[in-house]
């Protein structure tokens, strides 16, 4: 039995070696066979696959691969076993695939340890298992499940258009062969061998790709400047300090597909002239940091970094540094200053780091999502990147699907799809009965999508007319069931805990602001006759403070802190009044504006409340109905959880009324 | 002055140069834009935003200490989207500012309180928690209150940036970011040189010296206390210049006078002491050369250089020249000699421009048995604090009084310590009185042509040839003196270390203010009495 795919080719690795050197990809032809074998289109054995990205990790992903080991083990069968990434489907992870010889690999959902023994019983066997079947991928070479649709008939991908994702989930994550023999590298010996730097500049300009990390600044342009400034030494800094509340596609991608985010570094640091480059990536990150670690060692072993590259005479070095865990680290002054070993505070621009970064030298700094672009660029022409995607933006998005939909993961979609096929098709609308309430379009760019706007498409310039941009890639989804203001004061204390404390805009003004949203939210010590009018104060200053804040904050964090707090403003003005004049929470999610109270009928006076009551705020005796006295009351709720007769009521408002 | 280009400035054109930022232009041309954080000559932070102005065709508004400025660009500086930006930010660090200006030791001389005063707040707007940290008195000199500050970081650049030492920088994050020495471990640090200059840059009162004022007040006031101040000549003339008074031979006699008002028994200046320190260095530096020992020799008169020696170079301690400071020097003859009746004491107080005097007074060499050499230092701040106390104005009387007492006038070569090259001078002259006093008459000691040439003067004596240089903040000296040790050939043989950019004119005990010109106007003050001190002749 071999619980871990090996390539044990006798010839593999000299093909590999020419493989990576044939720039022409004439090699493909002549060693198609063996390749196919590496890429595990023929296979001899069963092969398992086991969904172990972060998000099928946390779905118990380890426990169902230790079932599967057992299984093997037990029944004395020869497969192959992966570990691979993520698919996209987060919320039906873990996944399992199955592929057994000649047929097409069956994908399966929710399969957790103790569903391992039934799922294989029956897919070993060649039956259908009984089990959440996700689909199946369609190949020439091999025999369809019969009444089982496509994968790409699935809602959740049927409109996507995967070519970042192309090989998420499919592949061995950290395995090399298998990712040249899926046509990778070709773009990286491609550049170097037949492109001069100033060319894969040109291409990339052409091509019309913009940064995806948030500003969406024209990827070729930042290399031409990077390139076009002399310099003896030159970076490259990939930014994989991906911690915009509610994206993780960066990390999905590079957990499920370490080595093209390789070589889209390999190709950036060519194209502007670097030797150096830096993956810079979240410490948080663990398993990407582990399998980015594990792919570069296997591209150092190839000779696809280092000195005098692929007999080129280019030389690269990739340095993997974990970030300093901070949001701001995300920042490129500030990474550029954790790197150099600073403390991770942002600088004033200009100058940009394409002229003058990392150790004052140029650097062109990138985000993973656009690098992940690149060897596609590269291996299909920038006229074929530029006829991807409409309404006058090119190429694909990459968006983390999550909220209360019915499908959740890492979608990539054509530019221009409308923000409403995402809910209704991809995500397969509602989770639950509670209504949609808006789209939280990106945390960073505060973009903030309502029924009314639902159909704008995904596009720089259309998002722009409606106040919105894209943003760096969450894609959440809200019901009614979700407080504004709950929602606001927890992404404007995240802004306050992250922000660095360099200018005052945004040190101070998140914490002023976060005060005031909490006044507004909170019950107040004693309510005095004055604090409507001090909560009314409070809102009228917070349109100030959030603009004085995007108007002088240092960096985008400062800038981009005061957007819960305007969608709030801008779009639920009236939930904003509940809570301060009504002292009601719509949505019931603020829990000081509870009012607990004793229903004298139902209350037996077994005194459970009485005792448990943390401030003393129930009076009452044995036998006799208690009483809360509100003015002691501090909403905790626990007399509501201790009651046993439901004798305890709450409202979300002042006014007693059950 | 020739320009490159305009830019427009409120519908002006205005002459700009290609790599000017847009703030020293702005306040070139007459245009009042406030700061916080800028400090001329250093790296922009851009953290206080104070510096905002609006330009068309840009979204955001622009800070313009860091903007470079463009040919044509249109600027604005005083729209209402700029102003109220500039209101709010104040307000915003007025929320969790202490309200204790009444108690406060910059009440009157804070930019903060400026800047509330210059945006018109009336109210407080916004309210925050103080912010965090207690007040810090671990340190000898320096005394640190960190509610008060407002991360302008301009303390930080120049601990890093002048005084290379880094002693202190941020910490935390968010609105727990505190500005101390590493590991949140206040001011009684190895690192902290005790110069002094973090305190000349703060706006606030985040940074003052460590007081003496009240244990001088309260030997003033014991009857057995024989108090003996004496001052050093550069603080004089900080003094004459902070109150308004003309320096000349009278200055000190007017000091006397009003010290003696508040119960001093002895004023001195530390003229003599100065030249006795001078002397010693330049014999030792003779002997040295006699002996053939390794140079160059440091001067040690400056005690923020002693303790950047001690805690970062201890292998160029051999090259530090021995002997007392002047202030050392001053306070132990004055301890040697005292003769009191019954059970008088006496008690010395040094009145200095530095506030690493006050460190080198309580360092334990400089006690013997129990007893001080010196017992307090004062900065200047804290002379005219104590003066304004009294009630007792520094005022020259007409002409030279009956009641002025006759002094010594301050010999000029003890004005020269004040700033840098000025000691370097008074231990070449020195040394040739030493060795070939016949030279003394022509001799003039020549600084650099050369604006950028190095601070080096060579002297010729008969086969001998002497080199002298002088250097003045700590990563300038570190450099230099690097360069030094890495040549085999440099030829010089003394260097006047001061860690305070232009020498004690630079000190970290002198008023407070935003004028960057006054160590300058403080040397050229020095220069004028010198010249005094020469037609004069000590009687």
């Amino acid at each position: 039995m071999q619980t871990k795919a090996e390539t044990t080719f006798p010839d593999a690795d000299f093909q590999l070696r020419e493989l990576l050197l044939d720039a022409s990809g004439a090699g493909r032809e002549k060693w198609k066979r063996s390749l196919s074998q590496l890429s595990r289109e023929r296979i001899n054995k069963p092969l398992i696959y086991v969904g172990m990205g972060s998000c099928g990790l946390a779905a118990g992903a380890e426990k169902t691969l230790r079932a599967v080991e057992e299984y093997l083990r037990e029944h004395q069968l020869d497969a192959h076993l992966v570990e691979g990434g993520c698919v996209g489907l987060c919320s039906m992870e873990p996944i399992v695939d199955v592929q057994l010889p000649g047929k097409a690999r069956l994908s399966v959902g929710r399969i957790t340890a103790a569903k391992v023994s039934p799922l294989l019983d029956e897919v070993m066997n060649n039956k259908l298992p009984d089990a959440e079947v996700l689909g199946q991928y369609l190949h020439p070479l091999h025999q369809s499940w019969p009444k089982v649709p496509g994968m790409d008939e699935h809602p959740f991908y049927r409109l996507q258009n995967r070519q970042l994702l192309a090989h998420c989930g499919l592949i061995d994550p950290v395995s090399l062969e298998e990712y040249v023999a899926r046509g990778g590298y070709h773009a990286f010996s491609r550049a170097i061998a037949n492109l001069t730097p100033l060319q894969v500049c040109q291409m990339m300009e052409n091509s019309g790709l913009a940064g995806r990390g948030g500003g969406a600044f024209p990827t070729g342009k930042k290399w031409m400047l990077t390139l076009q400034t002399s310099s003896e030494q030159k970076y490259m800094v990939c930014n994989a300090a991906e911690s915009d509340p509610g994206s993780y596609m960066n990390r999905a991608i590079m957990e499920s597909n370490p080595h093209r985010l390789i070589e889209a570094v390999l190709i950036a640091a060519y194209a502007t002239g670097a030797s150096k480059a830096y993956v810079f990536i979240r410490r948080e990150f663990t398993l990407a940091v582990k399998r980015l670690k594990a792919a570069l060692e296997q591209a150092a072993k190839w000779g696809l970094t280092g000195h005098h590259i692929l007999d080129s005479g280019v030389n690269i070095d990739i340095i993997l540094k974990e970030s300093a865990r901070a949001f701001v680290c995300g920042e490129e002054t500030a990474l550029l200053n954790s790197i150099e070993g600073k403390r991770a505070m942002p600088a004033s621009k200009p100058p940009y780091p394409a002229t003058r970064g990392l150790w004052n030298q140029p650097t062109s700094v990138n985000n993973v999502e656009t690098l992940f672009n690149v060897p596609l660029i590269v291996e299909n022409g920038p006229e074929w990147y530029a006829g991807q995607g409409s309404h006058g933006s090119r190429g694909t998005k990459l968006f983390s699907l999550s909220g209360k939909t019915r499908y959740q993961g890492i979608i990539e979609v054509p530019m221009g799809i409308s923000c409403r096929e995402i809910l209704e098709q991809l995500g397969g609308g509602m989770a639950s009965d509670q209504p949609f309430k808006a789209i939280l379009l990106g945390i960073n760019s505060g973009s903030c999508i309502v029924e009314k706007t639902l159909d704008t498409p995904i596009a720089f310039e259309a998002l722009q007319e409606i106040g919105a941009a894209l943003g760096s890639g969450a894609f959440v989804v809200l019901d009614e069931s979700t407080c504004m203001l709950d929602l606001a004061r927890y992404f404007t204390r995240f802004f306050k805990k992250e922000s660095c404390g360099k200018c005052i805009p945004c040190r101070e003004g998140t914490a002023r602001m976060l005060d005031i949203i909490e006044q507004a939210a909170g019950r107040g010590k004693a309510d005095s006759g004055l604090q409507p009018l001090e909560r009314f104060k409070g809102i009228m200053q917070l349109r100030n403070l959030a603009r004085v804040m995007q108007d002088t904050s240092l960096c985008a964090l400062g800038r981009s802190a005061p957007h819960a707090v305007l969608n709030t403003l801008n779009y639920f003005k009236q939930e904003f009044d509940s809570h301060v004049f009504e002292r009601k929470c719509p949505a019931g999610v603020c829990r000081d504006l509870r009012t607990y109270f004793i229903d004298v009928e139902a209350c037996t006076g077994c005194m459970a409340c009485y005792r448990k009551c943390p401030v003393q705020a129930i009076i009452g005796s044995e036998r006799q109905p208690h009483f809360i006295v509100q003015d002691k009351c501090i909403a905790c709720g626990t007399c509501f959880d201790v009651c046993k007769f439901n004798a305890v009521r709450v409202t979300s408002s002042n006014d007693s009324e059950s | 002055m020739n320009t490159d280009f305009n830019i427009i400035v409120n519908g002006r054109p205005v002459g700009a140069m290609a790599d000017e930022t847009l703030l020293t232009v702005l306040r070139r041309n007459g245009f009042r834009i406030p700061t916080l954080c800028h400090m001329a000559s250093f790296s922009p932070t851009g953290a206080c935003r104070l510096c905002v102005v609006e330009v068309e065709g840009l979204r955001d508004l622009v800070t313009s200490c860091a903007h470079p400025v463009e040919e044509g660009m249109q600027v604005h500086t005083n729209t209402p989207r700029v102003i109220r930006a500039r209101k709010t930010l104040v307000e915003l660090l007025l929320s969790n500012h202490p309200d204790e200006c009444l108690y406060c030791q910059r009440n009157g001389n804070c930019e903060l309180q400026w800047l509330a005063e210059e945006m018109n707040v009336k109210e407080r707007k916004y309210f925050g928690p103080k912010r965090p940290g207690r007040p810090d008195h671990s340190a000898a000199s320096v005394f640190r209150d960190p509610a008060k500050c407002v991360l302008c970081s301009r303390c930080v650049r120049v601990c890093e940036e002048v005084q290379l030492v880094a002693a202190i920088d941020f910490i935390n994050r968010a609105g727990d970011t505190v500005v101390n020495s590493a590991f949140n471990k206040g001011l009684n640090v190895k690192e902290c040189i005790d110069c002094g200059q973090c305190i000349s840059v703060c706006p606030t009162a985040a940074l003052l010296d460590m007081s003496h004022l009240e244990k001088v007040q309260a030997a003033l006031d014991q009857p057995n206390q024989q108090t003996q101040f004496f001052i050093s000549p550069s603080a004089l003339v900080s003094l004459a210049l902070s109150s308004g008074l003309k320096a000349d031979s009278n200055l000190f006699p007017v000091l006397s006078e009003a010290l003696k008002k508040c119960g001093a028994r002895q004023v001195l200046h530390l003229g003599e002491a100065c030249l006795e320190n001078i002397r010693a260095e330049a014999k030792h530096l003779v002997e040295s050369l006699a002996n053939k020992e390794n140079t160059p020799l440091f001067s040690s008169c400056c005690p923020a250089w002693v303790n950047y020696l001690e805690a970062f170079r201890p292998e160029w301690l051999p090259m530090l020249m021995p002997g007392k400071s002047p202030q050392q020097l001053a306070g132990a003859a004055l301890k040697a000699s005292f003769r009191g009746k019954g059970d008088e004491e006496s008690y010395t107080v040094a009145l200095m421009p530095c506030v690493a005097k006050k460190q080198e007074a309580g360092r334990e060499t400089n006690i013997h048995q129990g007893v001080s050499e010196v017992d307090a230092v004062l900065s200047v701040r804290e002379l005219l604090r104590m003066l304004r106390s009294h009630g007792i104005m520094l005022e020259r009387p007409n002409g030279r009084g009956p009641d002025l007492e006759q002094t010594t006038p301050i010999p000029p070569m003890a004005l020269k310590m004040g700033y840098s090259s000025g000691k370097a001078e008074s231990v070449a002259t020195e040394c040739i009185r030493l060795m070939q006093p016949s030279m003394l008459k022509n001799f003039r000691f020549s600084a650099p042509r050369n604006p950028g040439g190095r601070n080096e003067s060579r002297i010729q004596l008969g086969r001998q040839s002497l080199g002298f240089a002088w250097v003045s903040g700590i990563a300038a000296a570190d450099a230099y003196i690097g360069g030094l040790m890495a040549s085999e050939n440099h030829g010089i043989h003394y260097v006047e270390v001061m860690a305070c950019p232009g020498g004690c004119v630079g000190g970290g005990g002198h008023p407070l203010g935003p004028d960057a010109n006054m160590p300058a106007g403080r040397k050229r003050v020095c220069q004028e009495m010198e010249k005094l001190g020469a037609e004069e002749p000590a009687s």
